[in-house]
């Protein structure tokens, strides 16, 4: 079983590696984290701060995709996962400079072998950096998702069990992250206040003959604190305001208190 | 209260007899220190290559839990938790070759990636590579 190797959340899904007490709405409607699935690889060092992993493994199922998640819903997630096609992924980072990761992903792979006469195919891409500088931290991250036959697809599924079925061609998402740790560093304990905002889209382009959904193009601002009694467990407070650019469909605001560990 | 005890300082001799063959072997060594930093699922550097006759003085910290950092066949020590300290490590590179090391301490899910090498080469050494 392998963890996908996209973008800075999937492979560190903790809640302790990430502010908020949900993940960012990129890491879940645009890269479906948490995404893995079985396969086989090979990872090691290209020198000079670059290395890189790269993966054959199980590919998602068209079948799950949707118009307001993306293709979450399409993880197979391993047991009993269908290999009709063999999907393709791989990631190389460059860690070179102190306190700066940066990172390019991709996954490729046929989705469609519940629909065999559907050519459904999905490629995903991202970039990414993390940078720290003593007390402060940003990160940024943008994924952009590209999906091949959704037309048919769309049609297939309105004539089997899904009359809504508007999956897009094209979805994309980016958020921008900046904290600072506000305890002096050493400290038994840490505590760090953030703000994130994020715009996400998953019905960025539609295969012909369909209409975006607007309420499905949505931004979001996060502000909240991270309290850490311990580098494995946080204890968070965050506010949400997510907008889109429906005109008669409201996206809820949130508050979240959550306590998460790495177990 | 300032918390950066160092934890742990072990000194590693590789091939004692085969050092002291070399000759000059007793003179004093060229000291390299390399500041490293572990996170799930890395070490960074993860690449080091030094000159033979170099001693490494590895300053290990974490970015987050406990990890563990093993030299196969040599020293096992525990690298504390973000901001409670740093684990040392002396390496003396006396013989060419390769010298792997990994993460010893369960850490999650990428456990068995995180592992790295020492380059030890009979000329000048190149720079460090993560």
């Amino acid at each position: 079983m392998l963890l996908v190797p996209v973008g800075i959340i999937n492979e560190r899904h903790e809640p302790p590696v990430f502010h908020g007490v949900e993940r960012p709405f990129v890491d879940d409607v645009i890269l479906p984290t948490t995404w893995f699935d079985a396969g086989a690889g090979i990872h090691g060092e290209i020198g000079r701060g670059l290395r890189y992993r790269t993966y054959v493994m199980a590919p998602l199922d068209a079948s799950g995709f949707t118009a307001d998640q993306g293709i979450r819903d399409g993880r197979q997630k391993g047991a009993e996962s269908t290999v009709r096609n063999i999907a393709t992924t791989g990631r190389v980072e460059y860690v070179g400079l102190p306190g700066l990761s940066t990172g390019a992903s991709f996954w490729r792979g046929k989705t469609g072998f519940a629909f065999p006469r559907i050519e459904s195919r999905v490629t995903v891409g991202e970039v990414d950096a993390r940078y720290r500088v003593r007390e402060l931290e940003a990160r940024a991250q943008y994924a952009h998702v590209w999906l091949d036959g959704m037309g048919e697809l769309n049609r297939a599924l309105r004539l089997a069990n899904q009359p809504g079925a508007n999956i897009a061609r094209e979805i994309r998402g980016f958020y921008v992250e900046a904290s600072y740790f506000v305890l002096p560093n050493p400290a038994p304990r840490e505590a760090a206040v953030f703000v994130r905002y994020e715009n996400f889209d998953t019905q960025y382009r539609m295969p012909a003959g369909f209409q975006r959904l607007q309420e499905f193009d949505r931004d979001a601002w996060v502000v909240g604190v991270s309290y850490y009694p311990d580098p494995d467990v946080a204890l968070k407070l965050d506010y949400s305001v997510v907008r889109n650019q429906s005109g008669v469909i409201d996206e809820p605001n949130s508050l979240n208190i959550g306590l998460g560990w790495w177990f | 209260m300032h918390t950066d005890a160092r934890c742990v300082v072990m000194s590693f001799l590789f091939a004692v007899a085969c050092a002291a063959a070399l000759p000059g072997a007793a003179a004093a060594q060229e000291r390299q220190v390399v500041e490293m930093v572990a996170e799930r699922f890395t070490f960074t550097p993860s690449r080091l290559e030094v000159a033979v006759g170099t001693t490494v003085e590895i300053h290990i910290r974490s970015q987050d839990t406990n990890h563990g950092f093993h030299l196969v066949n040599g020293p096992n020590v525990i690298v504390p938790k973000r901001r409670q300290g740093e684990a040392v490590v002396l390496f003396e590179a006396d013989v060419p070759g390769v010298y792997q090391f990994e993460c010893s301490k369960l850490c999650g899910a990428g456990h068995n990636f995180m592992k790295g090498e020492i380059v030890v080469t009979a000329g000048p050494a190149g720079d460090d590579e993560s």
